[in-house]
Protein backbone atom coordinates (compact mmCIF):
# COMPACT_ATOMS: atom_id res chain seq x y z
CA UNK A 1 0.00 0.00 0.00
CA UNK A 2 1.53 3.37 -0.90
CA UNK A 3 1.48 5.66 1.73
CA UNK A 4 -0.81 8.48 -0.27
CA UNK A 5 -3.23 5.64 -0.48
CA UNK A 6 -2.40 4.89 3.39
CA UNK A 7 -2.75 8.05 4.63
CA UNK A 8 -6.23 8.61 2.88
CA UNK A 9 -7.60 5.71 4.12
CA UNK A 10 -6.52 6.42 7.67
CA UNK A 11 -8.44 10.31 7.01
CA UNK A 12 -11.30 8.71 5.40
CA UNK A 13 -11.58 6.16 8.28
CA UNK A 14 -11.50 9.04 10.96
CA UNK A 15 -14.48 10.85 9.00
CA UNK A 16 -16.38 7.49 9.00
CA UNK A 17 -15.83 7.96 13.18
CA UNK A 18 -16.78 11.68 12.96
CA UNK A 19 -19.59 11.05 11.63
CA UNK A 20 -20.73 7.90 13.81
CA UNK A 21 -20.04 10.49 16.92
CA UNK A 22 -21.82 13.25 15.43
CA UNK A 23 -24.87 10.91 14.31
CA UNK A 24 -28.01 12.20 15.94
CA UNK A 25 -29.94 9.45 16.84
CA UNK A 26 -26.88 8.23 18.48
CA UNK A 27 -27.34 5.60 21.60
CA UNK A 28 -29.01 6.81 24.45
CA UNK A 29 -27.56 6.33 27.92
CA UNK A 30 -29.40 4.30 30.11
CA UNK A 31 -31.92 6.74 31.45
CA UNK A 32 -34.53 6.37 34.36
CA UNK A 33 -37.55 5.35 31.93
CA UNK A 34 -41.65 6.30 33.35
CA UNK A 35 -44.27 5.27 31.70
CA UNK A 36 -47.53 7.66 31.40
CA UNK A 37 -50.85 6.46 32.03
CA UNK A 38 -54.24 8.25 31.58
CA UNK A 39 -56.36 9.01 34.36
CA UNK A 40 -59.08 11.07 32.66
CA UNK A 41 -61.86 7.96 30.63
CA UNK A 42 -64.35 9.91 30.37
CA UNK A 43 -62.06 12.51 28.05
CA UNK A 44 -62.66 9.37 25.24
CA UNK A 45 -66.13 10.72 24.60
CA UNK A 46 -66.38 14.38 25.96
CA UNK A 47 -66.28 16.30 22.68
CA UNK A 48 -65.14 19.68 25.41
CA UNK A 49 -61.91 17.69 24.67
CA UNK A 50 -61.81 17.15 21.39
CA UNK A 51 -60.22 19.99 18.92
CA UNK A 52 -60.59 20.59 15.49
CA UNK A 53 -56.72 21.87 14.83
CA UNK A 54 -55.28 22.37 17.82
CA UNK A 55 -51.68 24.33 17.80
CA UNK A 56 -51.03 25.17 21.01
CA UNK A 57 -51.54 23.55 24.65
CA UNK A 58 -49.78 25.37 27.67
CA UNK A 59 -50.33 25.21 31.61
CA UNK A 60 -49.97 27.89 34.18
CA UNK A 61 -51.34 28.86 37.47
CA UNK A 62 -53.48 25.85 38.09
CA UNK A 63 -55.70 25.99 34.57
CA UNK A 64 -55.06 24.45 31.15
CA UNK A 65 -56.08 26.13 27.95
CA UNK A 66 -55.81 24.15 24.48
CA UNK A 67 -56.53 26.52 21.32
CA UNK A 68 -58.03 25.34 18.30
CA UNK A 69 -57.27 27.51 14.96
CA UNK A 70 -59.61 26.13 12.86
CA UNK A 71 -62.96 26.71 15.51
CA UNK A 72 -60.92 30.48 16.66
CA UNK A 73 -61.30 28.97 20.59
CA UNK A 74 -59.40 28.76 23.35
CA UNK A 75 -60.74 25.66 25.91
CA UNK A 76 -59.83 26.44 29.82
CA UNK A 77 -59.36 23.26 31.97
CA UNK A 78 -58.57 22.72 35.62
CA UNK A 79 -55.28 21.24 36.62
CA UNK A 80 -57.32 17.63 36.77
CA UNK A 81 -58.50 18.15 33.07
CA UNK A 82 -62.44 19.63 34.10
CA UNK A 83 -63.33 21.58 31.61
CA UNK A 84 -64.30 25.36 33.05
CA UNK A 85 -64.76 27.78 30.01
CA UNK A 86 -64.83 28.21 26.07
CA UNK A 87 -63.77 32.03 24.62
CA UNK A 88 -62.94 33.16 21.35
CA UNK A 89 -65.48 31.47 18.45
CA UNK A 90 -64.67 33.08 14.63
CA UNK A 91 -65.78 36.70 14.10
CA UNK A 92 -63.96 40.38 13.90
CA UNK A 93 -65.95 41.27 17.58
CA UNK A 94 -63.80 42.08 20.55
CA UNK A 95 -64.16 38.82 22.22
CA UNK A 96 -63.76 36.92 18.77
CA UNK A 97 -60.82 35.61 17.27
CA UNK A 98 -59.97 34.56 13.70
CA UNK A 99 -57.10 32.78 13.65
CA UNK A 100 -55.48 32.01 17.53
CA UNK A 101 -52.21 30.68 18.20
CA UNK A 102 -51.25 30.84 21.40
CA UNK A 103 -52.86 30.79 24.87
CA UNK A 104 -51.71 31.00 28.48
CA UNK A 105 -53.72 31.01 31.04
CA UNK A 106 -53.44 32.81 34.28
CA UNK A 107 -54.58 34.62 37.56
CA UNK A 108 -54.87 37.92 35.59
CA UNK A 109 -56.59 36.04 32.56
CA UNK A 110 -56.12 34.45 29.61
CA UNK A 111 -53.39 35.46 26.90
CA UNK A 112 -54.38 35.01 23.81
CA UNK A 113 -52.28 35.47 20.17
CA UNK A 114 -54.03 36.05 17.12
CA UNK A 115 -52.89 35.98 13.97
CA UNK A 116 -54.80 36.79 10.92
CA UNK A 117 -55.97 39.54 13.07
CA UNK A 118 -52.54 40.32 14.39
CA UNK A 119 -53.56 41.20 17.66
CA UNK A 120 -52.89 39.94 21.50
CA UNK A 121 -56.29 40.18 23.89
CA UNK A 122 -56.77 39.49 27.01
CA UNK A 123 -60.05 37.50 28.48
CA UNK A 124 -61.59 37.49 31.78
CA UNK A 125 -62.88 33.55 32.60
CA UNK A 126 -66.23 34.23 31.12
CA UNK A 127 -64.68 34.86 27.75
CA UNK A 128 -65.21 39.08 28.04
CA UNK A 129 -62.15 40.46 25.91
CA UNK A 130 -60.98 42.82 28.62
CA UNK A 131 -58.05 44.39 27.05
CA UNK A 132 -56.26 44.28 23.09
CA UNK A 133 -53.43 45.60 21.78
CA UNK A 134 -52.61 45.43 18.16
CA UNK A 135 -49.24 44.17 16.37
CA UNK A 136 -47.48 45.21 13.04
CA UNK A 137 -46.94 41.44 12.26
CA UNK A 138 -48.98 38.13 12.66
CA UNK A 139 -47.92 36.53 16.65
CA UNK A 140 -46.70 32.83 15.97
CA UNK A 141 -46.86 32.48 19.76
CA UNK A 142 -46.99 34.44 22.74
CA UNK A 143 -45.92 34.66 26.67
CA UNK A 144 -47.34 36.59 30.11
CA UNK A 145 -44.32 37.79 31.52
CA UNK A 146 -43.80 39.14 35.59
CA UNK A 147 -44.97 42.79 35.42
CA UNK A 148 -48.17 42.47 32.89
CA UNK A 149 -45.68 42.17 30.01
CA UNK A 150 -46.15 40.19 26.99
CA UNK A 151 -43.37 38.51 25.10
CA UNK A 152 -44.88 37.87 21.19
CA UNK A 153 -42.64 35.58 18.65
CA UNK A 154 -42.83 36.16 15.28
CA UNK A 155 -41.85 34.24 12.11
CA UNK A 156 -40.51 36.94 9.88
CA UNK A 157 -41.45 36.28 6.25
CA UNK A 158 -38.96 38.65 4.60
CA UNK A 159 -36.65 39.58 7.47
CA UNK A 160 -35.08 43.25 7.12
CA UNK A 161 -32.14 44.80 9.72
CA UNK A 162 -35.34 45.31 11.98
CA UNK A 163 -37.00 42.18 12.26
CA UNK A 164 -36.92 39.83 15.67
CA UNK A 165 -38.18 36.67 16.67
CA UNK A 166 -38.73 38.13 20.16
CA UNK A 167 -40.73 41.32 20.95
CA UNK A 168 -41.62 41.93 24.18
CA UNK A 169 -44.56 45.03 25.14
CA UNK A 170 -46.05 46.18 28.26
CA UNK A 171 -49.86 45.55 28.58
CA UNK A 172 -50.88 48.14 26.86
CA UNK A 173 -48.52 47.14 23.40
CA UNK A 174 -45.94 49.58 23.91
CA UNK A 175 -42.78 48.26 22.73
CA UNK A 176 -40.34 47.22 25.54
CA UNK A 177 -37.82 45.44 23.83
CA UNK A 178 -36.91 43.16 20.73
CA UNK A 179 -34.23 40.57 20.20
CA UNK A 180 -33.18 37.51 18.79
CA UNK A 181 -32.31 38.00 14.70
CA UNK A 182 -34.07 35.59 12.48
CA UNK A 183 -32.22 33.10 10.76
CA UNK A 184 -31.47 34.60 7.05
CA UNK A 185 -30.42 32.41 4.19
CA UNK A 186 -32.31 33.25 0.86
CA UNK A 187 -34.43 29.88 1.31
CA UNK A 188 -37.64 31.55 2.37
CA UNK A 189 -39.13 27.55 3.15
CA UNK A 190 -36.09 26.75 5.26
CA UNK A 191 -35.67 30.31 6.60
CA UNK A 192 -39.62 29.87 7.85
CA UNK A 193 -38.82 26.74 9.29
CA UNK A 194 -35.50 27.74 11.14
CA UNK A 195 -37.20 30.40 12.61
CA UNK A 196 -40.78 28.42 14.15
CA UNK A 197 -40.41 28.63 18.11
CA UNK A 198 -41.92 27.86 21.29
CA UNK A 199 -41.68 30.27 24.19
CA UNK A 200 -41.75 28.78 27.56
CA UNK A 201 -41.14 30.50 30.83
CA UNK A 202 -39.13 29.81 33.65
CA UNK A 203 -38.86 30.45 37.28
CA UNK A 204 -36.96 33.69 37.70
CA UNK A 205 -38.55 35.38 34.98
CA UNK A 206 -36.19 33.73 32.28
CA UNK A 207 -37.17 32.56 29.25
CA UNK A 208 -36.78 29.68 27.11
CA UNK A 209 -36.70 29.77 23.22
CA UNK A 210 -36.81 26.40 21.61
CA UNK A 211 -36.22 26.59 18.06
CA UNK A 212 -38.03 22.99 16.88
CA UNK A 213 -36.21 22.83 13.83
CA UNK A 214 -32.38 23.64 14.72
CA UNK A 215 -30.23 21.31 15.79
CA UNK A 216 -28.90 23.26 18.67
CA UNK A 217 -32.69 23.77 19.73
CA UNK A 218 -32.94 26.08 23.26
CA UNK A 219 -31.63 29.58 23.93
CA UNK A 220 -32.11 31.32 27.14
CA UNK A 221 -32.94 34.80 27.39
CA UNK A 222 -33.84 36.79 31.14
CA UNK A 223 -36.52 38.74 31.37
CA UNK A 224 -34.74 42.25 29.96
CA UNK A 225 -33.84 40.32 27.08
CA UNK A 226 -30.18 39.45 27.81
CA UNK A 227 -29.39 36.74 26.36
CA UNK A 228 -28.25 34.31 28.02
CA UNK A 229 -26.85 31.92 26.09
CA UNK A 230 -27.85 27.86 23.89
CA UNK A 231 -28.80 25.30 26.39
CA UNK A 232 -27.25 22.12 24.82
CA UNK A 233 -28.88 18.76 25.13
CA UNK A 234 -27.14 15.82 26.82
CA UNK A 235 -25.29 13.47 23.75
CA UNK A 236 -27.93 10.58 22.97
CA UNK A 237 -31.11 13.18 23.16
CA UNK A 238 -32.79 12.43 19.60
CA UNK A 239 -32.23 15.46 17.24
CA UNK A 240 -33.71 13.76 13.89
CA UNK A 241 -32.41 14.94 10.78
CA UNK A 242 -35.12 14.02 7.89
CA UNK A 243 -33.44 13.84 4.56
CA UNK A 244 -35.94 13.76 1.02
CA UNK A 245 -34.44 13.99 -2.79
CA UNK A 246 -36.71 17.02 -4.08
CA UNK A 247 -35.73 17.43 -7.50
CA UNK A 248 -32.43 16.14 -9.38
CA UNK A 249 -29.49 16.60 -7.47
CA UNK A 250 -31.31 18.34 -4.72
CA UNK A 251 -31.89 17.38 -1.63
CA UNK A 252 -33.93 18.47 1.62
CA UNK A 253 -32.61 18.33 5.25
CA UNK A 254 -34.12 19.86 8.30
CA UNK A 255 -33.27 18.66 11.83
CA UNK A 256 -36.13 18.00 14.18
CA UNK A 257 -35.14 19.07 17.88
CA UNK A 258 -38.50 18.54 19.12
CA UNK A 259 -42.06 18.27 18.05
CA UNK A 260 -43.80 20.03 21.25
CA UNK A 261 -42.18 21.29 24.79
CA UNK A 262 -43.22 22.13 27.99
CA UNK A 263 -40.95 23.70 31.42
CA UNK A 264 -42.10 22.79 34.74
CA UNK A 265 -40.24 23.29 37.77
CA UNK A 266 -36.94 23.34 35.89
CA UNK A 267 -37.16 20.75 33.58
CA UNK A 268 -38.11 20.89 30.37
CA UNK A 269 -40.68 18.04 29.18
CA UNK A 270 -39.12 17.89 25.05
CA UNK A 271 -41.84 15.68 22.98
CA UNK A 272 -39.35 13.93 20.30
CA UNK A 273 -39.97 13.75 16.93
CA UNK A 274 -40.99 10.35 15.76
CA UNK A 275 -40.77 8.77 12.48
CA UNK A 276 -43.72 8.08 10.16
CA UNK A 277 -44.18 5.19 7.44
CA UNK A 278 -42.94 7.25 4.82
CA UNK A 279 -39.47 8.18 6.71
CA UNK A 280 -40.79 11.56 7.19
CA UNK A 281 -40.79 13.10 11.16
CA UNK A 282 -43.72 13.77 13.09
CA UNK A 283 -45.47 13.45 15.68
CA UNK A 284 -44.24 11.51 19.07
CA UNK A 285 -44.67 8.96 21.59
CA UNK A 286 -41.79 9.76 24.08
CA UNK A 287 -41.05 12.57 25.90
CA UNK A 288 -37.38 13.36 27.22
CA UNK A 289 -36.98 15.29 31.01
CA UNK A 290 -34.02 17.28 31.13
CA UNK A 291 -32.70 20.22 33.24
CA UNK A 292 -31.67 23.89 32.81
CA UNK A 293 -28.27 22.33 32.58
CA UNK A 294 -28.86 20.19 29.49
CA UNK A 295 -29.01 17.02 31.37
CA UNK A 296 -31.40 14.63 30.75
CA UNK A 297 -32.79 13.19 34.08
CA UNK A 298 -35.61 10.88 32.12
CA UNK A 299 -37.30 9.27 29.63
CA UNK A 300 -41.55 9.48 30.01
CA UNK A 301 -43.25 6.81 27.49
CA UNK A 302 -46.66 7.92 26.45
CA UNK A 303 -49.66 5.96 25.38
CA UNK A 304 -49.62 6.73 22.04
CA UNK A 305 -48.29 9.15 19.82
CA UNK A 306 -48.88 13.16 20.73
CA UNK A 307 -48.84 16.54 18.81
CA UNK A 308 -48.78 18.54 21.95
CA UNK A 309 -47.60 18.53 25.76
CA UNK A 310 -48.20 20.48 28.73
CA UNK A 311 -46.62 19.59 32.11
CA UNK A 312 -48.38 20.71 35.56
CA UNK A 313 -46.57 19.81 38.89
CA UNK A 314 -48.50 16.75 39.17
CA UNK A 315 -49.63 15.80 35.76
CA UNK A 316 -49.13 15.54 31.81
CA UNK A 317 -51.24 16.97 29.69
CA UNK A 318 -51.10 15.94 26.03
CA UNK A 319 -53.42 16.20 22.59
CA UNK A 320 -53.03 12.67 20.79
CA UNK A 321 -53.34 12.26 16.67
CA UNK A 322 -56.86 12.58 16.67
CA UNK A 323 -56.66 15.45 18.29
CA UNK A 324 -58.40 14.60 22.03
CA UNK A 325 -56.83 15.91 25.32
CA UNK A 326 -55.45 13.11 27.38
CA UNK A 327 -54.82 13.90 31.38
CA UNK A 328 -51.55 11.32 32.21
CA UNK A 329 -49.81 10.66 35.48
CA UNK A 330 -46.18 9.28 34.98
CA UNK A 331 -44.86 6.51 36.69
CA UNK A 332 -41.51 4.58 37.09
CA UNK A 333 -41.42 1.31 35.08
CA UNK B 1 -42.24 69.65 -37.96
CA UNK B 2 -40.07 70.78 -35.46
CA UNK B 3 -42.90 71.62 -33.21
CA UNK B 4 -44.69 68.20 -34.61
CA UNK B 5 -42.03 65.94 -33.34
CA UNK B 6 -41.22 68.38 -30.13
CA UNK B 7 -45.31 67.52 -29.16
CA UNK B 8 -44.74 63.85 -30.17
CA UNK B 9 -41.80 63.41 -27.66
CA UNK B 10 -43.33 65.45 -24.84
CA UNK B 11 -46.74 63.42 -25.14
CA UNK B 12 -44.56 60.34 -25.13
CA UNK B 13 -43.20 61.61 -21.95
CA UNK B 14 -46.26 62.60 -20.46
CA UNK B 15 -47.91 59.40 -20.73
CA UNK B 16 -45.09 57.49 -20.02
CA UNK B 17 -44.51 58.89 -16.82
CA UNK B 18 -48.29 58.76 -16.30
CA UNK B 19 -48.10 55.02 -16.50
CA UNK B 20 -45.27 54.72 -14.49
CA UNK B 21 -46.97 56.49 -11.73
CA UNK B 22 -50.05 54.98 -11.92
CA UNK B 23 -47.89 51.39 -11.83
CA UNK B 24 -45.83 52.34 -8.97
CA UNK B 25 -49.51 53.67 -6.66
CA UNK B 26 -50.66 50.52 -7.77
CA UNK B 27 -47.74 48.67 -7.18
CA UNK B 28 -46.79 48.73 -2.94
CA UNK B 29 -50.59 47.62 -2.30
CA UNK B 30 -50.70 44.52 -4.70
CA UNK B 31 -47.24 43.53 -3.59
CA UNK B 32 -48.19 44.09 0.39
CA UNK B 33 -51.86 42.36 -0.08
CA UNK B 34 -49.14 39.22 -1.50
CA UNK B 35 -46.92 39.01 1.19
CA UNK B 36 -50.30 39.52 3.41
CA UNK B 37 -51.77 36.45 1.71
CA UNK B 38 -48.23 34.72 1.71
CA UNK B 39 -48.14 34.93 5.62
CA UNK B 40 -51.65 33.58 6.21
CA UNK B 41 -50.65 30.95 4.13
CA UNK B 42 -47.44 30.35 6.17
CA UNK B 43 -49.45 30.34 9.18
CA UNK B 44 -52.34 27.78 7.78
CA UNK B 45 -49.23 25.58 6.66
CA UNK B 46 -47.79 25.67 10.28
CA UNK B 47 -50.99 24.94 12.27
CA UNK B 48 -51.36 21.81 10.41
CA UNK B 49 -49.16 19.66 12.37
CA UNK B 50 -48.18 18.06 9.33
CA UNK B 51 -44.81 15.96 8.95
CA UNK B 52 -42.08 17.88 8.26
CA UNK B 53 -41.72 16.97 4.16
CA UNK B 54 -45.19 17.53 3.92
CA UNK B 55 -44.89 20.90 6.02
CA UNK B 56 -41.79 21.97 3.42
CA UNK B 57 -44.44 21.12 0.57
CA UNK B 58 -47.15 22.93 1.65
CA UNK B 59 -44.70 26.06 2.89
CA UNK B 60 -43.11 25.88 -1.48
CA UNK B 61 -46.55 26.27 -2.68
CA UNK B 62 -47.33 29.35 -0.29
CA UNK B 63 -43.51 30.53 -1.82
CA UNK B 64 -44.53 29.84 -5.31
CA UNK B 65 -48.18 31.43 -4.83
CA UNK B 66 -46.21 34.67 -3.80
CA UNK B 67 -44.01 34.63 -6.87
CA UNK B 68 -47.10 34.08 -8.88
CA UNK B 69 -48.90 37.04 -7.04
CA UNK B 70 -45.74 39.24 -7.46
CA UNK B 71 -45.51 38.26 -10.98
CA UNK B 72 -49.06 38.30 -12.19
CA UNK B 73 -51.05 39.96 -9.87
Amino acid sequence: MSTKRFVALFASWFWLLGQGLGAHDSPQPSWPRYRALDIKKDFATDERAMFARPVHLAFMDGRLTAVDAEEATVSVFDAQGNFIVKVGGRGQGPAELDFPTAAWPGADGILVSDGRRRRVVRFDERGQAREAFRLAFAPESILPLAGDRVLVARNPGVPDKTSTILNCYDRWGRPLWARLPPAVSGDRVADTMSNVVILLGGSDDEIFVVFRYRAAGIRRFAADGRDLGEIRLERGYPVRRVKKTVGPGSTFEADVFCWHASFRAGRFYLLAADWTDERDLGPGSEVYVAGTDGQVQGVIELPGKMTKIAASPDLLYAIDTDYRLRVLEVEKE
Amino acid sequence: MKRTIALLLLSAVVVTTALVVAADARAPRAVGECYDNWESCRTEALSRDASVIQTTLMLTICDIALGRCILYG
